[in-house]
């Protein structure tokens, strides 16, 4: 070490400055203080739980009302477009068109998989009505069979007909069959989205009154379930938000004020002022992520619980799982943001301390 | 000349509470020698504390000079000062100041983490301390596991982490009773005479008397006197009832 003189002109023996804290010891030490004060950390989590759980229930529900209120009549739409489609391509065929064989052909995977999904639910039904025998009388029960068992076959040919339908080749039989399959899927998808719309409008959500024919359905960007949460909802949650930080910093200021003795203990041996902020901060961030994560699953297993009795299969069918994972990405965020943030004050205030706090002994 | 440690010249602490100046320190100048074993003595408010924390770098004087290891306190930087209480200075409480969420070893290893030493090499040391302050078998306990002697024990192997120049103790034996606290003074002294590390204590009890190599006596913000163990003669009396 060498040997420099400092403005009084005493010759002073150089002190060296290397004192560290390495992440992994502040990470180890945080944990430990959380672990200690496990009870303590948690009366201050569960206002994280809290405030987040909220955030996350209104952005799920919004997203799945969202959804509801647009992809079912995007759908129909798509639908619809199918048929006219098919119908066009169907007269450019008679009308001695053979081009469109190709145009015909390219729709069918599509119309198949509608199809499976006909099959297998008429194979339902023929199932539910074989086994509901108590309500129905014999003749009663004989023609119920009788019907589910034809629209059964009927499906499993049009199916057949379509898988075919490249080795093949009858035009008229493809054809119809394929306008029929549209044709019902178009009705199908309008029943649903008219049922839909009666549950929306029901649980007084705003449903467009715009002309369901021409309108490709209301465009929704990726965070729209943000940008559309009503002005009563913005509010409560930046108030529980409030809530939340002022609860967390005043908590915080609590236990620094009791582990006065320890944190000027730790500056006797040494620490730095940015080590105690760091140690204060990781263990707030800690228990800002275990606190978010808690509140995001309860949050959204809360409002699909509700979504699922306000809206029944129909949450599930349209689940918005894009929409979800952004809202669960961001909440995270914002929870862990939000405990570092509050924590900010009360870790100077510790960092301020003098080493001499440590020698305080209350008479 | 023998090295000083520690060095005061005039040194002067005034506290402005309000309207009203407090004299804490009105000049005092003592000199402690490498190697020494340091009591200070002084009532309630004779400065005592203050004279304490001013030796230790853990406060500024308001007047005069300080020197520790022939360096002026008041030059130094807040980094340089952490580095002091980190390398140079070990320090003892009288509410032994362990922290309670980590075991035995690492508390005595945090200063060690502090002074860049790497994990094994402190686990190492911690543990060669801890036997040799008779903890050898209890490295893992908490400190809610350990009593009072223990715990101070703890502090002073915590002390001795970075093989400091100096420990400042302060009423290290307050909280414990007579036959813990003689045995505490016990392996200061036997620290003192066996590493050569100057100790310094801020005390009211009497058996560090018979420890000390020099008893300081503060009254009213000054140096009352300073007295030479040669010239002390106390017979200080034990549990037994037999004399020292």
């Amino acid at each position: 070490m060498a040997d420099n003189e400092n403005s009084s002109g005493v010759q002073e023996k150089s002190i060296g400055k290397q004192i560290v804290l390495p992440w992994s010891k502040a990470v180890e030490i945080s944990l430990k203080s959380m672990k200690t004060r496990f009870w303590r950390s948690l009366i201050t989590m569960s206002s994280i739980v809290l405030a987040i759980a909220f955030l996350m229930s209104i952005w799920t529900s919004s997203a799945v009302v969202n959804s509801l209120r647009t992809v079912p009549e995007a759908e129909a739409v798509a639908a619809r477009a199918q048929l006219r489609r098919i119908q066009q391509l169907t007269d450019a065929l008679e009308g001695g068109d053979i081009g469109a064989k190709e145009g015909i052909l390219a729709e069918i995977p599509s119309l198949q998989a509608v199809l499976e999904v006909a099959v297998a639910s008429a194979q339902d039904e023929l199932v539910r009505v074989k086994e509901e025998q108590k309500d129905l009388s014999e003749s009663e029960m004989r023609i119920a069979v009788a019907n589910a068992e034809k629209a059964l076959a009927n499906a499993e040919e049009h199916l057949s007909v379509l898988q075919s339908a490249s080795t093949s080749w009858n035009s008229q039989r493809v054809t119809s069959v394929m306008l029929q399959a549209a044709d019902s899927h178009v009705r199908e998808l309008r029943r649903r989205s008219e049922a839909i719309r009666q549950i929306l409008v029901s649980q007084n959500v705003e449903v467009s009154d715009a002309d369901k024919e021409s309108s490709g359905g209301v465009k929704q960007g990726p965070l729209s379930f943000i940008s559309q949460m009503s002005p009563k909802d913005r509010w409560l949650v930046m108030l529980a938000l409030m809530v939340c930080f002022v609860g967390i910093v005043n908590a915080m200021l609590m236990s620094v004020s009791e582990r006065f003795r320890e944190i000027g203990t730790m500056k006797c041996l040494g620490a730095l002022d940015s080590f105690v902020v760091r140690l204060f901060l990781l263990e707030s961030s800690f228990m800002g992520l275990v606190g978010t994560v808690l509140g995001v699953i309860s949050g959204f297993l809360l409002s699909l619980f509700r979504c699922s009795i306000s809206y029944g299969k129909f949450t599930y069918m349209y689940f918005p799982g894009k929409d979800i994972l952004i809202s669960l990405l961001l909440s995270v965020l914002a929870g862990v943001v939000l405990s570092v943030l509050a924590a900010v004050y009360p870790a100077r205030t510790a960092a301020r301390m003098e080493p001499v706090e440590a020698m305080r002994v209350d008479q | 000349m023998e090295h000083s440690i520690v060095r005061t010249r005039d040194v002067t602490k005034v506290y402005r509470m309000g309207d009203v100046e407090v004299h804490a320190l009105r000049g005092i100048t003592v000199e402690i020698q490498e190697g020494e074993y340091i009591s200070i003595m002084g009532p309630s408010g004779s400065g005592k504390s203050t004279l304490f924390n001013m030796v230790g770098g853990l406060d500024k004087p308001s007047d005069g000079k300080v020197y520790i290891d022939e360096v002026d306190v008041a030059q130094l930087d807040a980094y340089e000062l952490a580095w002091l209480r980190c390398r140079k200075i070990g320090y003892i409480f009288q509410t032994f100041n362990i922290i309670p969420v980590m075991t035995a070893l690492e508390n005595v290893t945090l200063p060690m983490t502090f002074a860049g030493k790497t994990s094994d090499e402190a686990r190492e040391r911690g543990a060669e301390l801890l036997s040799l302050v008779g903890l050898g078998d209890r490295l893992f306990h908490k400190p809610f596991e350990l009593s009072g002697g223990q715990q101070q024990r703890v502090a002073i192997a915590r002390a001795m982490a970075n093989d400091p120049a100096l420990i400042l103790a302060d009423e290290p034996t307050g909280n414990l009773d007579l036959s813990t606290g003689k045995e505490i003074i016990d392996l200061l002294r036997q620290l003192n005479e066996e590493k050569g590390v100057t100790i310094i204590s801020a005390t009211h009890d009497l058996k560090m008397l018979s420890a000390s190599d020099r008893v300081v006596y503060i009254r009213d913000g000054g140096v009352d006197r300073i007295e030479r163990k040669e010239d002390l003669d106390i017979q200080i009396g034990t549990i037994d009832g037999e004399t020292e």
